[in-house]
């Protein structure tokens, strides 16, 4: 049976044609799996270890994974403090993903031939912020704020632009309201206190705006407390009263800060964010078979974590400042109209070959029979093979980010950071007048 | 049927052989524009520096400079101090400094002092021959020759983007400072505004 279908005449095309779709899947779909290994090897033995076994297992580093590669590797450096390393692959990134709005006709045929791993990895929106974070985390631990500064401005850009292409759409992810309240931050440790403030007061916006909604994360009082301070140092008087209205539960005092003391602030990260899940249906009718598979990233319940920073008797309790997982979740809602058409478009198509492959098989044997009845159903079988979800995204990222401030009297000082009862940093600082000192320890 | 169906599979077939092509590398001249992602390069800071030299030297404190300079050198001393970068782009200001202090040079109107590094390294250089080198050929300490002006900047930008087409306005400020009064001698600005199509 199998001999007289490859008799067929132009049998070379659909052979090619679905090796193609094999070799696609051989080289995008196994990100999922190689990063969880890494994720756990990060976890057990480290981060060298980590970036070995990236760096040996990450199948496409050249071709359409190039991105992907480029984020996972940058944030891997990143996390094992080697930042000269990391800025280099995230500003590679960086330019990729914005000179990524190329039309690749090549690709875009294969996709439809088989599923949208065939296209190159497109990051998603908090992805292309997150870039833009990294780097600034980066330049801000190698005491370069001025081009931590750089990527807060890069960041505006691209939000603008970002929001520019969904139109009147919509979409939930518009901008981010940590990544602008740590600009703020980076400003106001630059003496920059107007921008600061302008930072801080977008931050309380789009918490309240878009992350209370969506996110069930509201401004935190820290934010708040920040706007209602600089309204203050910078002489805003009627707007620290419109202010203070909006929020008479927060505590005058907390407002003051002896412009003698120092303050460190601490941006710890928690946890990965989950990787996607594929949810499929196949269907067969009429001997052929019908599938399609779409990504989702599973609802799965998370304890709230307890951040705390203390030196000698001063302490503070963080709070929770970034909650990414819930952001890919909502994003990847926000697409899912997006690649549902996409994924019809292909089972349409795939139907279609495997029509027309059984036309082909009848018109060259002259008959209706198993023969062609065979080659229809074989095309549509390696249709519904190829029908994969696209599961690649940023795996290394946070699953959340907590903060919290410090203010501490000059000098030098021991500073112990605990994430849920358990030391996650402790370190001797300068603490110098008027400055604010940056950490960056992971809570697991 | 059948033909459309050879279509796509052709181009299937291209598009994979479409990633298998070598790299190849041209030398080329310094001095030819390349403006490869439309964002600030050597050539903006070339042009630039000479642009706004030429319009600080054409200034009104130059032809006021003062003729009676005792010991000092019968042209003015400037020292490049920090140009600093206010835009959306990761921008080497070393390396418009020195394309500044290039042009300057080149102009023969003005003497540049070293700063930043580039004195840190003059000094250390000196007292590292006050030890090591023969005293007769050794640096003296206490004769560099103070600047009488300081020249600072910042480069600002401003990026809009409708589609794939992407407009980044620069906006380069530069001024000089007398050094003793304190007073602002020259104040000057040049734009550039280019339009990308990504």
């Amino acid at each position: 049976m199998r001999k007289r279908i490859i008799r067929i005449p132009g049998r070379d095309f659909v052979a090619i044609a679905v090796l193609a779709a094999l070799a696609t899947l051989a080289c995008g779909a196994g990100h999922t799996l190689t990063m969880g290994s890494v994720v756990r090897t990060l976890d057990s033995d480290g981060i060298d270890a980590a970036v070995e076994e990236f760096r040996e297992s990450f199948g496409d580093s050249t071709g359409r994974n190039r991105l992907l590669y480029l984020m996972e590797l940058g944030n891997l450096y990143r996390l094992a403090g080697d930042y000269p390393t990391a800025v280099r692959l995230f500003l590679e990134a960086d330019r990729l993903s914005d000179l990524q709005g190329a039309f690749k006709p090549g690709r875009r045929i294969a996709s439809l031939l088989t599923s949208d791993l065939a296209l190159e990895f497109r990051d998603a929106d908090y992805e292309k912020v997150m870039i833009n974070y990294c780097l600034a985390v980066c330049y801000a631990a190698m005491g370069d704020v001025e081009n931590a500064l750089v990527e807060c401005r890069r960041l505006n850009n691209k939000l603008k632009v970002m929001n520019a292409a969904y139109g009147d759409m919509g979409n939930r992810y518009s901008d981010d309201a940590f990544v602008r309240y740590f600009s703020g931050v980076l400003y106001e440790k630059a003496g920059e206190l107007n921008d600061a403030l302008v930072a801080y007061r977008r931050s309380v916006y789009v918490y309240d705006e878009f992350y209370s909604r969506y996110y069930g994360l509201p401004a935190p009082d820290m934010v708040k407390i920040d706007v209602l301070r600089l309204c203050r140092e910078l002489g805003f008087r009627s707007m620290l009263e419109e202010y203070s209205a909006s929020w008479p539960d927060l505590e005058p005092d907390s407002l003051y800060r002896d412009p003698g003391w120092g303050e460190i602030v601490v941006v710890a990260e928690v946890g990965f964010i989950p990787p996607r899940k594929e949810i499929s249906r196949t269907a067969v009718v009429n001997d052929r078979i019908y599938r399609i598979a779409l990504p989702s990233i599973p609802e799965v319940r998370r304890m709230p974590h307890s951040l705390e920073a203390w030196s000698g008797d001063f302490t503070v309790r963080g709070f929770l400042a970034e909650d990414l997982t819930a952001i890919a979740r909502k994003n990847l809602e926000d697409q899912a109209g997006r690649i549902l058409a996409k994924a019809v478009a292909r089972l349409v198509l795939k139907a279609g070959v495997a029509e027309a492959g059984e036309e082909l098989v009848e018109k060259l044997t002259g008959e209706e029979g198993i023969a062609s009845g065979m080659a229809g159903f074989l095309l549509s079988l390696a249709g519904a093979f190829t029908e994969r979800a696209d599961l690649r995204s940023w795996l290394t990222l946070p699953d959340r980010i907590y903060m919290a401030r410090l203010t501490l009297p000059p000098g030098r000082r021991r500073v112990t950071v605990t994430m849920d009862g358990k030391t996650i940093h402790s370190g001797t600082v300068d603490v110098k007048p008027g400055d604010i000192l940056l950490l960056f320890p992971r809570g697991g | 049927m059948t033909s459309k169906l050879l279509l796509p599979v052709l181009f299937v077939v291209l598009a994979l052989a479409a990633g298998c092509g070598g790299r190849e590398v041209t030398r080329t001249d310094p001095d030819t524009v390349t403006d490869l992602s439309g964002y600030w390069n050597e050539t903006d800071a070339g042009m630039v520096a000479d642009s706004m030299v030429a319009q600080c030297l054409k200034g009104e404190w130059l032809t006021s400079f003062a003729s009676s300079r005792g010991e000092r050198p019968d042209r003015p001393v400037v020292v490049v101090g920090g140009i600093y970068n206010k835009t959306s782009e990761h921008i080497d200001t070393d390396l418009f400094m020195n394309e500044i202090e290039r042009s300057l040079l080149e102009s023969g109107k003005v003497l540049i002092a070293a700063g930043g590094t580039s004195r840190m390294e003059a000094r250390s250089e000196r007292e590292e021959q006050s030890i090591f080198a023969a005293s007769e050929t050794a640096a003296e300490f206490g004769r560099e020759v103070g600047a009488d002006f300081v020249m600072t900047g910042r480069i600002g930008s401003i990026v809009d983007q409708e589609g794939d087409t992407r407009s980044i306005y620069y906006q380069v400020n530069l001024e000089l400072v007398d050094v003793e009064t304190a007073l602002k001698t020259w104040m000057g600005g040049i734009e550039i505004k280019k339009i990308i199509d990504l």
